[in-house]
């Protein structure tokens, strides 16, 4: 079964002939930020376009380090319906509060324009040197629901029950697997009965997601960040199991039903459609020190989850008789964000930990001739490194102010103070990371706050650092730069 | 590792009260105890420059003849000098002092030249390492060791000024994150261009005057002889452009690595030039025979003078294209003038 109807991809097909007529005047490129929620997708838009505007050091991206830019600048975004992505708002939070950016409760958009002068004839002539970059900023809870367009109310309900009898959830999913026991499917559908089973569902799902089980496997995403559906019937439903005999037309078990794919129809075929079925170039961010922060059962709810997930998108070599007829990503880059809550001797493993979650999608996308890479980033470096020597030893640390309330080791930070810390290797979790028993790891990533921006000697202030984004925009825009 | 130590954090403020916590849970660590690393630890300490000579020494009865030999040879020139000065002072004691100053001339100039030959091969030597190191490091995506390679090269251009612009760039990322390939590959694009620049023209004159020389000189030996000056003149100058000049026996082993360098990948280098060799020679030698022959001439001295671009390269090509024959082509046959770099 397909992800889009037959109406959607005519929408699909007419909106991608539209964008490549007005390529060829103004070429632009989607680009997809896709990463689950606190994955960092906001705080990297933010970063790209602070970079790209102020001129930033970005060694790598050589359009920009052979000072072919002129010019970049936010202009106003092609969909009028959807928000603007509040970029000013974001980098005042970022520089002047030092707060990271709240979690993103809705969908909005962005575009970027560069001007460039362009070394290759071809686009010198027929591109005129400028180059639209629309980026989406959306919650990532809801990227979980892209694997629901293709399954039925009777598989996801059995899966969803199935993941939530698994030992880790248990305990958070008791009061609501409960209720589904006590549940009559062939009762009469009773509005009361519903909520209560919803509000239970979403409760357990949300408790899964707290930073102690890190889980990420937790679909439907708008019960997570319901966004401005909140209450509406759509998003007011729950995962029954299958009933023995056949149910009447009124009763509960019909009416989920109808909800679950009311839901599909509503909310997350239009998300797809619109934001999804088009992009060019895709960036995908995990956290995954979060996870394996949490320990193993997150880390392998954290691969289920981007396996699925990244099943949906449509990576492939485009030419351009393709490009009219369905847009593929032609380049994907899976990113390891929060790169500097670790030191750089182990940065090869943490992009070795990505590269293993996410193999199933990196041989697709390979075998579909979409150009892959993987690297470990950060968008916004908030600390600096620092060794710590001790009777002779080094212990290789990064130093930083952590967030207030993070911990370690029973030390409870104030958000005030800078620390040097040591959050442990990876390289030893490398071996152990696959393993059903697995010892528990002796790993704790403390979060930062954004860094103190630098001033220059005349009292300039430099551009965000980070870790390797200029790698990952000359991976990402190089070739449309030349 | 069997002890690891576990995650913790230290304190900034407090004093050296607490040790490092070995095989204990997370650790929060004072900043006082902590070196902050704003750059990459200084890898230039203790780095100097590597004299020894690592091929193994066996006594060989040739070499212990012209030792012989050359003892000899250098006694009896000391006896004649000695001879000549003391009949100088018997002539007159003014010519004799004249000799002794030529003499202690001869012998300083000698040394100087002794010392400047040791420390061009010393160079080159080093510059081989690089290469090594580059070419490692690029395999393995090795930070640490570009980061090595990047602090040497900044010492060995410090003086260059064609590089000054490179070397201010690349200092302000000396202490980013960066991987070791692209690390190397801001090298290259950074450091290496400009002289690449120099090199590339340096081949394409030397190229051109061939080119020509061989189509308007009357006689074959006067072309045999500019060839080769000119050849090594080339292979000079692209040393100077890369490390400084190579002086008297350090060209000497250079043009024989060419030689080797050009024997090894001639081969690889046949399908790059040979066709246009063939077309190039074929259409130059429609109008005229003796032009054919310069544009062939001028291509040998292109191919010489990339086999010493080769191997003079502090970093071998990695993250740049390398330049081929065929760029120099068209300038030869078409010897319009027009520069292409």
């Amino acid at each position: 079964m397909g992800l889009t109807r037959f109406s959607d991809d005519a929408r699909i097909l007419l909106g991608n002939l539209g964008d490549f007529a007005s390529g060829f005047v103004n070429p632009s490129v989607r680009l997809g930020v896709t990463g689950l929620s606190r994955s960092g997708k906001t705080v990297f838009i933010t970063a790209l376009v602070h970079n790209l505007i102020h001129g930033g050091r970005l060694p790598l991206f050589k359009a920009l380090s052979d000072g072919r830019i002129s010019n970049a600048y936010l202009q106003p975004q092609p969909d009028d319906g959807v928000p603007r992505f509040s970029y000013e708002d974001h980098l005042v939070k970022l520089v002047e509060d030092k707060e990271w950016p709240k979690s993103t409760d809705r969908i909005s958009q962005l575009r970027l324009t560069i001007d460039f002068e362009a070394a290759s004839f071809f686009t010198k002539t027929v591109g005129g040197g400028r180059l639209n970059i629309d980026i989406v900023d959306y919650p990532g809870e809801w990227l979980l629901d892209l694997p629901l367009l293709t399954k039925d109310y009777q598989t996801w309900s059995s899966e969803a029950i199935a993941l939530a009898k698994l030992e880790n959830r248990t305990d958070f999913s008791k009061p609501w697997l409960q209720a589904v026991g006590n549940t009559d499917l062939n009762a009469r559908a009773d509005e009361t009965e519903i909520r209560n089973l919803s509000g239970l569902f979403t409760t357990y799902l949300k408790e899964c997601r707290a930073d102690e089980r890190a889980l990420s496997m937790l679909p439907p995403g708008r019960f997570l960040m319901p966004g401005d559906l909140r209450d509406s019937p759509a998003v007011t439903f729950a995962p029954l199991p299958k009933p023995d005999e056949t149910v009447d037309r009124g009763s509960l078990y019909k009416l989920m039903e109808r909800r679950y794919e009311s839901y599909k129809q509503l909310v997350v075929q239009p998300f797809f459609r619109d934001h999804f079925a088009r992009l060019d170039r895709q960036i995908i961010l995990v956290d995954a020190l979060q996870a394996l922060n949490a320990g193993p059962e997150a880390v392998k709810d954290l691969e289920t989850a981007l396996t699925e997930i990244l099943l949906c998108f449509n990576p492939g070599r485009s030419s351009w008789l393709f490009s009219i007829l369905s847009r593929r990503i032609d380049r994907l880059l899976f990113a390891a964000t929060k790169a500097d809550h670790l030191h750089r001797e182990d940065h090869d493993n943490l992009q070795r930990v990505l590269q293993s979650l996410v193999s199933k999608a990196i041989e697709r996308a390979k075998f579909a001739g979409a150009k892959v890479d993987v690297t470990a980033l950060a968008s916004v470096r908030a600390t600096r490194e620092a060794t710590f020597k001790s009777n002779g030893d080094e212990l290789a640390c990064i130093a930083g102010v952590p967030l207030k309330g993070e911990q370690i080791d029973g030390e409870i930070f104030d958000g005030i103070e800078k620390k040097a810390i040591y959050p442990g290797s990876l390289a030893d979790v490398m071996k152990t990371m696959r393993m059903a028993d697995a010892p528990k790891t002796d790993l704790r990533f403390i979060r930062f706050r954004p860094p103190e921006i630098e001033t220059t000697a005349e009292g300039l202030s430099l551009s965000l650092p980070h870790i390797r984004l200029d790698r990952a925009l000359e991976f990402l825009l190089g070739d449309k730069l030349q | 590792m069997s002890d690891t130590p576990k995650p913790s954090s230290f304190d900034f403020e407090e004093p050296e009260n607490r040790p490092a916590k070995k095989g204990s849970g997370p650790q929060a660590i004072d900043l006082e105890n902590v070196e902050i690393i704003e750059e990459v630890s200084d890898i230039l300490d203790g780095q100097g420059v590597d004299l020894e000579d690592t091929s193994k020494s066996r006594i060989s009865w040739t070499a212990v003849f012209f030792t012989a030999l050359l003892g000899l040879l250098s006694l009896a020139v000391g006896l004649w000098i000695d001879e000549l000065i003391r009949d100088l002072f018997n002539r007159h004691s003014w010519l004799g002092y004249v000799g002794l100053a030529l003499t202690v001339l001869i012998v300083f100039t000698c040394t100087v030249i002794i010392i400047r030959e040791l420390w061009a091969i010393s160079r080159m030597r080093q510059v081989e390492k690089l290469r090594l190191l580059a070419s490692g490091a690029y395999e393995e995506n090795d930070h640490s060791e570009a980061a090595k390679l990047e602090g040497k090269l900044l010492t060995l251009y410090a003086s260059k000024p064609q590089t000054a612009k490179g070397r201010a760039l690349i200092k302000t990322h000396r202490g980013d994150i960066i991987d070791g390939k692209d690390r190397i590959t801001l090298l290259e694009e950074h450091l290496m261009k400009p002289l690449d620049h120099e090199a590339d023209k340096l081949v394409m004159n030397a190229a051109k005057r061939v080119a020509i020389v061989t189509a308007v000189s009357p006689r074959a030996l006067i072309d045999i002889l500019y060839v080769l000056a000119e050849n090594i003149r080339l292979i000079r100058g692209i040393a100077e452009v890369y490390s400084g000049r190579p002086g008297f026996l350090g060209t000497i082993s250079l043009a024989r690595k060419v030689v080797t360098h050009l024997a090894i990948t001639g081969a690889i280098s046949i399908g790059d030039g040979l066709v246009q060799q063939v077309i190039g020679h074929g259409i130059a030698s429609r109008l005229s025979a003796r032009f054919g022959e310069g544009v062939v001439n001028g291509l040998m001295t292109a191919r010489i003078g990339l086999a010493a671009h080769d191997l003079c390269r502090p970093i071998p090509f990695l993250g740049t294209k390398r330049p081929g024959v065929s760029g120099y082509l068209n300038a030869l046959v078409g010897l319009s003038g027009s520069n292409k770099s």
